[in-house]
């Protein structure tokens, strides 16, 4: 059923990006994990509703993105489980 | 309660994967379009909503459920829906009692176009985000990147 509600919708795959950029950048994983213990992040977390990101284009962002996406499915995949909200040791190695 | 920061894009990487993390240890549902501008099919609502809907779908039998009843009211899916009705069914999934928090990111919302169309894509987008987060929904947590052109400032910030 779900791959006739795909079909019917045909909804752009964000993967294609994450893919192409990864391909052509490796190595731009994300840093500043610090950032997440920030209040202002832990509060829309918490409660949101709306976290807006602002600055200069950077073609890095969302490469740093997608690299970021990318570690956290090989986590899922080899059945590890991590720590949400707390920003451990181990979210950072994953992500480096 | 809108939150606006001015952070690197290296900041914004670590907040994806501390959400990613949640999602992976089954405590989140998470969601996400990365606009294009070099991609036609990434500019607007009609690749953003679909694209969120599907995906959550894929993480919720109550969400998959939700989509089957949009499903048969277009006639078995051969009608298309509007824009408000893929808003409004959305909107279900978020508004399910009980569940787990909803994680929708999107990213450089400013690569969708502003100079055509009225409203234009940009314009349409804005609206979506403007009344997901006017929900002021506890499951809801959106977030999204773009430059700071002066029609997102303007729509976003209160």
């Amino acid at each position: 059923m779900r791959q006739n509600l795909e079909k019917w919708l045909s909804p752009p795959d964000p993967s294609v990006n994450y893919n192409a950029a990864s391909e052509a950048h490796p190595g731009l994983e994300g840093t500043a994990v610090w950032f997440i213990e920030t209040t202002a992040f832990t509060d829309w977390k918490a409660s949101g509703p709306l976290l807006w990101i602002y600055g200069k284009r950077n073609f890095s962002l969302s490469l740093r993105l997608q690299a970021c996406l990318r570690s956290s499915a090989s986590i899922a995949g080899s059945g590890k489980s991590v720590l949400r909200l707390v920003p451990s040791q181990t979210h950072r190695d994953s992500c480096y | 309660m809108t939150r606006v920061i001015n952070r690197s894009a290296a900041q914004r990487s670590s907040i994806i994967q501390d959400i990613e993390n949640g999602s992976n240890a089954g405590s989140a549902f998470i969601a996400y379009l990365f606009f294009d501008n070099k991609d036609a099919s990434k500019q607007d609502t009609r690749a953003l909503l679909p694209s969120l809907i599907v995906q959550l779908v894929h993480q919720s039998d109550s969400f998959c459920d939700i989509l089957v009843g949009y499903h048969t009211t277009h006639q078995s899916g051969s009608r298309q829906p509007s824009d408000h009705t893929l808003l409004q069914c959305l909107v279900d999934m978020i508004l399910v009692p009980g569940q787990l928090p909803i994680y929708l990111i999107i990213d450089a919302l400013d690569e969708c176009p502003n100079t055509t169309g009225m409203p234009s894509p940009r314009d349409k987008v804005l609206a979506v985000v403007e009344k997901l987060a006017e929900l002021n929904h506890p499951n809801l947590h959106l977030y999204f990147t773009s430059r700071p052109e002066i029609d997102i400032r303007t729509s976003i910030e209160p």
